[in-house]
């Protein structure tokens, strides 16, 4: 009889063996420390792009959400309007915002954590770490995406609102 | 060594132990909250001179939570919405997962 043991590290030499299959597969001997010193060169110009970029649209999304949304719904619900819709945007937004900024983190610091591996003599962490920080890395971009969808359908309220004044 | 001076040693250490464990908090405060993610006054991260120039904006719109609804102010409200969205847009496909593929990365692939 297989002990629970022995079938979870089956099970888990399998997940290694898929992921690996159908990710990159690094091949050791071409995998030079040139290579290593290059992807992570590569990989540092991107963590700067992208601390550029999340410095650059975090406060915009910030500014949106408490120098416009809020106090624009206010002043609609001040003068009795009805925007229920406008509202449920406002805190779906204030959710997203705050994906927005835990996902980023969560991505820094597995690229972080990456960047410290020596990847020459750690190809197989290394690939694990690539795939990981891709996955966080779509997730912010995903959290984006949605921001944006956010503030194109408050617009669009907003719009809908004027018409029918 | 008189007593005087034995005591000052171990205020100093103390005082040093006492700096050491606080700095050590800030520290792993500043990695854990993701601040330091957010701060470009590391070394590598510092804004180029071309960010930095002209970034002040002179736009003191402010949305006031009380007041009259009219077309009009739903027309400046819009005008300066649309000023924050363009400041957004004018980022250009951010964290495309193009960019780090394996073909950017130079990773040969199988």
């Amino acid at each position: 009889m297989v002990s629970s043991k022995t079938t979870k590290l089956i099970i888990a030499a399998i997940a290694i063996l898929l992921a690996s299959s159908s990710n990159l597969v690094f091949a050791s001997a071409d995998f030079s420390s040139q290579t290593c010193t290059n992807v992570k060169k590569t990989l540092k110009t991107i963590q700067k792009n992208d601390t550029k970029t999340r410095t650059t649209i975090g406060p915009i999304y910030e500014k949106l959400q408490t120098k416009f949304i809020k106090p624009f719904n206010v002043r609609l619900v001040n003068n009795s309007l009805s925007i229920s819709e406008l509202i449920t945007i406002q805190a779906e937004y204030a959710s997203k915002r705050a994906d927005f900024y835990q996902d980023f983190t969560s991505y820094s610091q597995s690229l972080e954590e990456m960047l410290a591996l020596d990847c020459k003599n750690n190809l197989d962490l290394f690939s694990a770490k690539l795939t990981a920080v891709r996955t966080k890395r779509e997730k912010v971009r995903d959290d984006v995406d949605e921001l944006n969808q956010l503030i194109s359908e408050y617009r669009g309220g907003i719009i809908i609102l004027e018409e029918s004044l | 060594m008189s007593r005087g001076g034995k005591n000052l040693i171990i205020l100093g250490l103390i005082a040093t132990f006492i700096a050491l464990l606080s700095s050590g908090i800030s520290l792993f405060i500043y990695h854990q909250s993701g601040d330091i993610y957010l701060d470009r006054s590391r070394p590598g991260f510092l804004p180029e001179k071309s960010e930095t120039e002209g970034t002040s904006s002179s736009n003191n719109y402010e949305v006031e939570e009380t007041g009259e609804v009219t077309t009009e102010t739903i027309d400046e409200f819009i005008e300066n919405f649309d000023q924050q969205v363009k400041n957004i847009n004018s980022i250009e496909n951010p964290f495309n997962p193009e960019d780090i593929s394996d073909e950017v990365l130079g990773i040969s692939a199988e």
